[in-house]
């Protein structure tokens, strides 16, 4: 049943299939659409810090545009017509047909007309992703479980990489940051002796679509990771390792790059070292932090409105590396009900006062943040007016994204940490002028 | 009950056609005879719908609320456009579509009306509650009635009309009805300045100069709140500084408020700015004042205002059509020819203005595509090369990423002395650093090296009916 909300910042499954396909290098979606839905997502794009989308997405995503005729008659030969000039406009290792909300009404046979194109030898398949299957992240997990589903389209397998970890749960477009944090993430991988398959970004592609049944472990770090993940372990018997959430921070990383090498049987030395480095390395700059932190007034209480995949790591770092209280934490993306209860004791365990939600409507949203009390509000481009409202600073960290560009700079891991603890001193410096 | 209220699309209005490249001749002729077969692309890229041309507008009334009636997609949109505005979705399911969800429409909106008390609340239609056949309009009346505020539906539905500028006159048809009747009184020296989307630019640099002659402006809709659509019949006429966007509602205040509409092309260069304030003058009895204005404002002109800054250049402009045509008579007063016109459709009501643009820049070539970025890299790459490219931001990314020195504008900044003055400085910016343009071009394009050895248009057939 509908739920109706003020300012929601999910976007629908349609979307979040298309982010992640134009994230995927040698990956071509082909929309077949009523036109709007592909200038929807490219705007909505943008509020992810400003991201100019993949070669092949955003505005230059193939489309079918249909028309009334078509919503009346069929789309068929509008989707058929499409299939043929995108394979000879755009050369792509695998082409993969999204569907929207009227065509699945009107009941179009895709699959048929992908078919044809598969027996002609061209890598195409389709996947349903009608926005109202759901939201961004939700989309996400439709598009890598179709994948998964037509599998062979991409070749041999070949054999397991124990040394291989794919990383699953960072949503493109929707996880603003979510690039950095691959390669942050990748890096940190790295470190400990292993090679990651981010799937998506700079060092994303094709072959890291196959190759998500010959990895050795997949790193989750979002609920909506966890689907696919336990699909990879069902159908291949690739285990997975649950990060609850993105970790942020020396410690927090640590723990999970414990787990993964664990989990993997890797032997412990070299990847103690890195952690050990990584570990001083934070250190060393939460030592030159100090001035700063006192005259900066850096320990706040704080209000935190992210995702799923967000606010257990920001909270835990804000909380546990820093000495900030947290008095209102939003979770915006409405994660897959298994996964609350687990978030809010991880939440709950930071401070016994903290009020916990689930929602992703603005105005109540905007309730809580202003009812909160806190001096400085974390959250999304959305919740400028509530931190007006009390008079504090707002740092955007979640979606969307508007006050600042997304490039290179993450939240998670160790990097992503000094990050955050920059855009905070920023923020508070451009509020609070000395 | 009263009939549903009809709009009629672009396509049927104005004849208006969404694809064609080549010279405006042949095109032209078509539109003289008054026949113009619909052409389609066989290979397209995401194109904007009616919900966004309508929502843009809408998104710009002070103190409205709007409901998108339709799934969450429907207003993704909205975080980058709207991020502070009052807007909710009614995030329609699979099941919703099956069964309706009026009762989910109603509830959207009176928790809006609570939430944020607007005087006035729109929905938005979307394709899947046109499929399904929602009726929105008995939630609208009945809602109304109670909360004592207009509710108004906006007829868009996302595939009736392949311009998605007919979303604007959708959205012109909903804010006509918050004009009420001006009880006879008429303010002589009050003028109604029509902005589009993005004219408060335009807005911001004319109203002063009418302030000049003694008159004073409502702008809207942009901006405007219900005490501007009370007093828009009241209004000695209106004029438009967006025709594209604004026409249809200007034309409507005439229709049913008796508000002459004069129609003159957007103030874009600065011959033009003089043409249009002695047009505003002599309707207004004004007509010297507005001479001398003028006058006065080109002596004032900054004194770094180059003589003839495109002097010699040939420049690719494509903004939206209006604009594009009334900014190739400023490239031509800046000393530049315009060697390409890009404009996202061309209609009856533009037809000729094109062709006194085409006499003006000969060899001028024509390229009519809402988006479509494949055309616009193969016009690039093809003999139209230009020197300079001034475009909107969307358009401004595709022609930086084929090396060519960019401009990225919107018509509305373009309007007025001051326009003239802003083209020339971004184009002397353009020209005399273009590092990051030959950085980002270095990058091989996403097509296929045999798109670029045929003709751009080779995808663009004419619909076989």
């Amino acid at each position: 049943m509908a739920i109706p909300q003020e300012r929601p910042g999910t976007g629908c499954a349609l979307h979040g299939a298309l982010h992640s396909a134009t994230a995927i290098p040698g990956v071509v979606p082909i929309l077949h659409a009523t036109p709007g839905c592909g200038v929807q997502s490219y705007h909505g794009g943008l509020a992810a810090g400003w991201a100019t989308p993949g070669p092949a997405g955003g505005l230059a995503v193939p489309a079918t545009n249909l028309s009334e005729k078509h919503i009346v008659f069929g789309g068929g030969s509008r989707l058929r017509e499409q299939i043929k000039n995108t394979l000879k406009m755009i050369d792509g290792r695998l082409y993969v047909v999204l569907t929207s909300c009227a065509i699945e009404m009107i009941g179009d046979d895709v699959p048929a007309l992908t078919k044809e194109a598969r027996d002609q030898g061209h890598p195409i398949l389709e996947i349903s992703t009608a926005g109202f299957h759901g939201s961004a992240p939700e989309g996400y997990d439709l598009f890598l479980r179709g994948i998964l589903a037509q599998h062979d389209v991409l070749g041999p397998v070949g054999l397991e990489d124990r040394t291989l970890v794919t990383i699953l749960g960072l949503v493109p477009g929707q996880d603003v940051f979510w690039q950095a944090e691959l390669e942050e993430w990748s890096r940190l991988l790295a470190g400990i002796g292993l090679r990651a398959n981010p799937v998506f970004g700079l060092a994303g592609g094709v072959d890291g679509l196959r190759d998500l049944a010959r990895a050795g472990l997949t790193l989750v770090l979002s609920p909506w990771g966890a689907g696919v993940a336990q699909e990879l372990e069902t159908r291949f018997g690739i285990p997975w390792v649950d990060a609850g959430g993105l970790p942020v921070g020396a410690a927090a990383t640590a723990e999970v790059l414990r787990a993964v090498a664990s989990r993997l049987r890797r032997v412990a030395d070299a990847g103690e070292a890195f952690i050990a480095a990584e570990t001083k390395r934070e250190d060393h700059f939460l030592q030159r932090l100090a001035d700063a932190y006192f005259r900066l007034g850096l320990q706040r209480e704080f209000a935190l409105v992210a995702s799923s995949s967000q606010v257990v790591g920001l909270a835990r770092f804000l909380a546990g590396a820093l000495g900030w209280l947290p008095r209102v934490i939003v979770v915006t993306d409405a994660p897959p009900e298994v996964f609350r209860g687990t978030i809010e004791t991880a939440l709950g365990a930071l401070a016994d006062d903290t009020r916990i939600l689930f929602t992703g409507d603005a105005a109540e949203i905007a309730d809580a943040v202003a009812d909160s009390g806190a001096e400085i509000v974390l959250g999304r481009a959305f919740d400028r007016a509530a931190a007006a409202r009390l008079g504090v600073p707002l740092v955007e960290v979640a979606y969307p994204v508007l006050g600042r560009l997304a490039l290179d700079k993450g939240l998670s891991g160790n990097r992503g940490a000094l990050t955050l603890i920059e855009e905070i001193s920023r923020a508070i410096l451009a509020a609070e002028p000395r | 009950m009263a009939r549903k209220a009809t709009l009629s699309t672009r396509e049927k209005r104005l004849q208006a056609i969404g694809a064609y490249l080549g010279p405006p001749g042949p095109l032209l002729a078509e539109f003289a005879a008054g026949e113009i077969p619909q052409r389609i692309r066989t290979f397209a890229q995401a194109a904007p719908d009616d919900i966004l041309a309508a929502l843009s507008v809408l998104n710009g009334i002070d103190g409205a609320a709007t409901v998108v009636h339709g799934p969450a997609g429907c207003v993704a949109a909205q975080a980058h456009t709207a991020p502070d505005g009052h807007w909710a979705v009614t995030g329609l399911d699979q099941r919703d579509t099956i069964l309706g969800a009026d009762a989910t429409l109603s509830r959207t909106i009176l928790t809006l009306y609570r939430r944020h008390t607007p005087w006035v609340i729109f929905i938005v239609m979307t394709p899947v509650v046109a499929i399904n056949n929602d009726d929105a309009r008995s939630a609208a009346d009945s809602l109304s009635a109670e909360l004592g505020i207009p509710i108004v539906v906006v007829r868009t539905d996302g595939f009736h009309s392949r311009i998605a500028a007919t979303g604007f006159d959708a959205a012109a048809q909903a804010l006509l009805a918050l004009v009420p009747a001006s009880g006879g009184g008429t303010n002589d020296d009050l003028v109604n300045l029509v902005t589009g989307p993005h004219a408060l630019a335009g807005a911001g640099e004319l109203s002063p100069l009418l302030a000049e002659l003694g008159l004073q402006t409502t702008i809207l809709p942009r901006g405007a709140g219900a005490a501007d659509f009370a007093r828009a019949a009241q209004a000695r006429l209106s004029v438009s500084l967006d025709a594209d966007a604004g026409d249809a509602f200007a034309a409507g205040l005439q229709k049913a408020h008796g508000v002459p509409f004069l129609h003159n092309p957007a103030p874009i260069g600065l011959e033009a700015t003089g043409a249009w304030l002695r047009a505003v003058g002599d309707a207004t009895g004004r007509g010297y004042a507005a001479e001398r204005l003028h006058a006065s404002r080109i002596a004032g002109l900054p004194q770094d205002l180059p003589d003839r800054p495109l002097d010699g250049l040939r420049v690719h402009l494509a903004l939206d059509p209006n604009a594009a045509l009334s900014a190739a008579a400023l490239v031509a007063e800046l000393g530049g020819t315009v060697s390409t016109l890009s404009i996202d459709h061309l209609d009856s009501a533009t037809a000729e203005r094109l062709r006194v643009v085409a006499d003006q820049h000969p060899g001028l070539i024509l390229h009519v595509a809402s988006s479509q970025p494949f055309e616009g890299a193969g016009v690039l790459a093809s003999g139209q090369r230009p020197d300079l490219f001034v475009g909107t931001p969307e358009r401004a990314a595709l022609a930086a990423s084929a090396g060519i020195p960019t401009v990225s504008v919107r018509g509305d900044a373009l309007i007025g002395y001051r326009g003239a003055a802003h083209l020339a400085r971004q184009a002397r910016k353009a020209l005399r650093n273009p590092a990051f343009i030959a950085r980002i071009a270095a990058r091989p394009s996403v097509y296929a090296p045999s798109w670029f050895k045929r003709s751009a248009d080779w995808h663009i057939k004419q619909e076989v009916r």
